[in-house]
């Protein structure tokens, strides 16, 4: 039984023995991943320390992965953005011992499925443009066949050959971004030559032949953008000016003009005067085009024309009047084709009075449609260029238009009035010509030599032809100083007047009509006809008339009435004494007038005397 | 008279024993099953999976369980201690202690599963979980032999002497139904069958005692034709003669306990010693964080 107890406890003692040795030698808890299986270094148990260091498991990764060591030192990177989330713990995102295929760098290392925009956020270079859709192999990709995130350079240069060689900075990403190589979309031209217009569609070894790539270069040569033409217009350009122009090329032309001679439009003056065409009116306003054409090539669109070859742009409009002198422009005209530099002082023949400031187009005229303007063998009679004002009357006569008129006006006329026209009196020698010599019709020319001279052409009849038939017509009455009064007077006045009708105005007898008319023929003699009846009728009888009583032309009073001689009552005793009124009351009239009763009146005592 | 029937009563574990046990194994089996897609995962698989920060060895969870794995069995081998210290009555009656070693044990055999994750990845793990799995085995083994030994009603094992008078008694009881007198004796010293043979015999059945019960079944079916009654005497037959057989086989049954508790301390110490190395390894190359355990994560 001991020796049973003994066997077992030798057995025992051999097993945990043999565990310890395990443990010791083989303390392995499974097969390394193939990384890391596959670095000697790590091998049996001498190469656990290696990982698992006294320090800690994570300073034993990082003797290894210096470049997280990196990253954690100085918080960059994936591992350096987690390091205070304890990524610095290498064995929670990267654990071992799972086997050969367990890969180091898993989803669940990255905390979930990784992206391109999970992972490389963390990266202190941004995956933009080209680099975006490019697998992690494209530059993840140990020459050994081992996969690192980590360890690469953000030098271009590491990943690309350099086209450049060795002409160029190492800064690839101060020209070139992710998006592409070519072109270089941060290079910023600018700063050294700004690209504009033309220059941004040139090609690059167009200035820069260190960039050229044709048969004779070679593929591997280096693109060298260092090697510039020039940056003076004319070290890249011929000029196509004949003539040396003054100040710079860019005084004209823009980087930004399309074609070479977009610059026209810019030309200063005194450059286009310096090529012997001094641009002054009309010319200083003209658009370039007019003279220039743009369809025409270079040479002719900017033939180099002199200022006085007009002809070579303008064709005269006179037809050769000028003969030799044709092509003379500039010794008439100037600053303006239509404003001749001939003045009126300078003419031929001189010029006088109103045709000094006539326009030359009134008497230069084409002499019918299409013909050039006359200025040659222009006529010089009135008639020529004048309408005849008098519808041919003087002319008639044979009379000619400066025995009236002169340059200087046609209105006034020079006409001599006291020797040549019939002696006007009165108010007519007053009047102006116009007031006699009118247009006998309307687009009549005025009568002058025909004129009449009866009244009744000028003057209207007020007496409405009561006078027709009077053998002295007007002047019977009326004198050439005035119309009114007329030379008609009392003792000329048929009847005679007299008495108180001697001072009284004729329209208190003549009076007018309807027709407003003043009645002289046929005006009426009876009192009635002008003076009203005071007495109301009381002594209207037939052949009783207002001269039985009022027979005075002179006044009205006193009457010519002898009560005892023509009244039907004689007064006698006491009505001899009594006033007038005391038989011939006032009374009322059913109109209101007041009227003294004269008639009829009782002769009988009691008509008067009532009761008393 | 130590009987007060023809069969000892069994011997009750306490409830919060077994409550202990099973609210312990139901924790542990609900983990495993809701986790069995990680824990049935090749190695692989289980490291790129997400939950492996979790239930790995070395997580929050599994670590968990391998502490809980080593402390258990630090208490399951305090059961060793009191057994050597049978005297000191105030450290419990030694069956409670029986019942904490049993639950203990079967506890940290169902850490150390969930612990391992379903691979042994490591020499040191292999031998502390294998150790762990034969003394486990050997346990629930030597605990059914146990469990054969005839005792008395206050549990301790029945001397010769005791066989003998309660064979006497089961004679008399088999007598009284008119059957053949038993053919079954407690003999010590006799050349006992081996130890296998023994063990065979207790966790397969005895052939003789089954031979013997289908032998008297015969005579009572030829001796009493009522159905009714004839089944009631047949139970009795059968407990009879297999307390009998028990009571014949004490001897063999004491021989190969004393025998298995030699080997089940043997298989212990052997589980403590490579368990110890797997711990110390741990501790020397892997970075525990056992700040990090996780109670919560047992119950997820």
């Amino acid at each position: 039984m001991k020796l049973r107890a003994l066997a077992f406890t030798l057995l025992g003692t051999a097993l945990v023995a043999l565990a310890a040795l395990l443990a010791r030698e083989a303390p392995s808890p499974g097969p390394l991943a193939a990384p890391h299986a596959r670095q000697p270094a790590l091998a049996g148990a001498d190469g656990c320390p290696k990982c698992h260091a006294e320090e800690g498991l994570a300073s034993g990764c990082i003797g290894c992965h210096r470049e997280v060591g990196a990253q954690l030192a100085t918080a960059t990177g994936w591992h350096g953005s987690r390091a205070a989330d304890g990524v610095a713990e290498c064995e929670r995102c990267h654990g071992d011992h799972w086997g050969a295929d367990y890969p180091l760098v898993s989803a669940r290392a990255w905390g979930g499925e990784p992206t391109f925009a999970s992972v490389h956020a963390h990266a202190p270079f941004e995956l933009a443009g080209a680099h975006a859709p490019l697998t992690c192999d494209r530059c993840h990709a140990a020459g050994d066949g081992a996969r690192t995130y980590l360890g690469l350079s953000q030098q271009c240069r590491s990943c690309h050959a350099d086209p450049h060689g060795a002409a160029m900075s190492d800064e690839c990403a101060a020209c070139h971004s992710q998006d592409a190589f070519v072109p270089a979309a941060k290079f910023e031209h600018t700063r050294r030559f700004p690209l504009l217009g033309p220059h941004e569609r040139i090609a690059c070894d167009d200035c820069h032949p260190g960039a050229r790539r044709d048969a004779t270069t070679a593929a591997a040569e280096p693109l060298d953008f260092t090697v510039v033409r020039g940056k003076r217009c004319e070290e890249c350009h011929e000029s196509p000016h004949r003539a040396p122009l003054p100040g710079r090329c860019d005084d004209c032309h823009r980087a930004t003009d399309l074609v070479f001679a977009a610059a026209a439009d810019r030309l200063p003056h005194a450059a286009h005067a310096a090529s012997g065409f001094e641009l002054t009116a009309p010319h200083a306003d003209v658009a370039c085009d007019r003279c220039h054409e743009p369809a025409a090539p270079f040479a002719a669109r900017y033939p180099g024309r002199n200022a006085d070859q007009c002809a070579a742009c303008h064709r005269s409009p006179h037809g050769g009047q000028f003969g030799a002198r044709e092509d003379a422009c500039a010794a008439c005209h100037r600053a303006s084709f239509a404003a001749s530099t001939t003045t009126p002082a300078g003419h031929q023949p001189s010029l006088t009075g109103a045709h000094l400031a006539a326009a030359c187009a009134s008497c230069h005229r084409a002499p019918h449609a299409g013909a050039p303007v006359r200025f040659v063998a222009t006529p010089t009679a009135c008639a020529a260029c004048h309408a005849d004002a008098h519808g041919g009357q003087f002319v008639a006569a044979g009379e000619t238009c400066d025995e009236c008129h002169d340059t200087a006006a046609f209105v006034p006329s020079r006409f001599d009035f006291a020797g040549r026209h019939p002696p006007l009196d009165g108010a007519h020698a007053r009047v102006e010509c116009a007031e006699c010599h009118v247009r006998p019709f309307v687009g009549a020319p005025i009568r002058w030599s025909t004129t009449p001279t009866e009244c009744a052409k000028c003057h209207d009849d007020p007496h409405a032809g009561q006078f027709s038939h009077h053998r002295g017509g007007c002047s019977a009455c009326h004198g050439e100083e005035r119309f009114a009064p007329s030379t008609i007077t009392a003792s000329r006045h048929l009847p005679p007047l007299a008495g108180a009708h001697r001072a009284v105005a004729c329209v208190q007898c003549h009076l007018s009509d309807a027709r407003n008319v003043a009645r002289y023929a046929g005006t009426p003699r009876d009192c009635k006809s002008c003076h009203a009846d005071p007495h109301a009728g009381q002594l209207t009888r037939a052949g009783n008339d207002c001269n039985r009583c009022h027979r005075s032309e002179e006044r009205w009073l006193p009457v010519t009435f002898d009560h005892q001689r023509d009244a039907r009552f004689a007064l006698d005793g006491v009505h001899a004494r009594l006033d007038c009124s005391e038989c011939h009351a006032r009374v009322a009239l059913p109109d209101g007038r007041e009227v003294v009763h004269y008639a009829p009146l009782g002769v009988e005592c009691r008509d008067c005397h009532t009761g008393r | 008279m130590p009987w007060s029937s023809p069969t000892p009563p069994a011997r009750r574990t306490p409830w919060f024993a077994l409550a202990a046990l099973a609210a312990g194994l139901a924790t542990l089996a609900r983990l495993a099953w809701i986790e069995r897609s990680y824990f049935t995962a090749p190695l692989v698989q289980q490291a790129l999976d997400d939950r492996h920060e979790r239930l790995r060895s070395s997580g929050n969870v599994g670590l968990l369980l391998g502490v809980v794995a080593a402390a258990l069995i630090v208490v399951n081998l305090c059961y060793l201690v009191r057994r050597r210290l049978l005297g000191v009555a105030w450290l419990g009656g030694l069956r409670g202690w029986l019942d904490l070693h049993v639950v203990s044990g079967l506890l940290a055999g169902g850490c150390v599963m969930l612990h391992a994750a379903g691979h042994l990845r490591s020499a040191s793990a292999t031998i502390a979980s294998g150790a762990l799995l034969v003394v486990l085995l050997t346990g629930v083994v030597g605990r059914y032999v146990l469990a054969q030994i005839p005792r008395t009603r206050e549990g301790r094992e029945l001397s010769l002497d005791e066989a003998h008078a309660r064979f006497a008694e089961l004679r008399r009881d088999f007598a009284a139904l008119g059957l053949p007198p038993l053919e079954f004796e407690p003999v010590a010293g006799k050349q006992r069958p081996s130890k296998l043979v023994t063990l065979a015999r207790v966790l397969f059945g005895d052939p003789h005692a089954r031979a013997a019960a289908r032998r008297y079944r015969s005579l009572l079916a030829e001796r009493s034709p009522d159905v009714a009654v004839r089944a009631r005497v047949a139970d009795q037959v059968d407990a009879i003669v297999a307390e009998a057989r028990r009571l014949a086989r004490l001897d063999d049954l004491s021989a190969l306990m004393a025998s298995w508790r030699f080997l089940h301390r043997w298989l212990a110490l052997v589980m403590v010693g490579t368990a110890a190395c797997h711990v110390a390894l741990a501790i020397r190359w892997s970075e525990l964080r056992l700040g990090e355990l996780s109670w919560r994560g047992l119950w997820p």
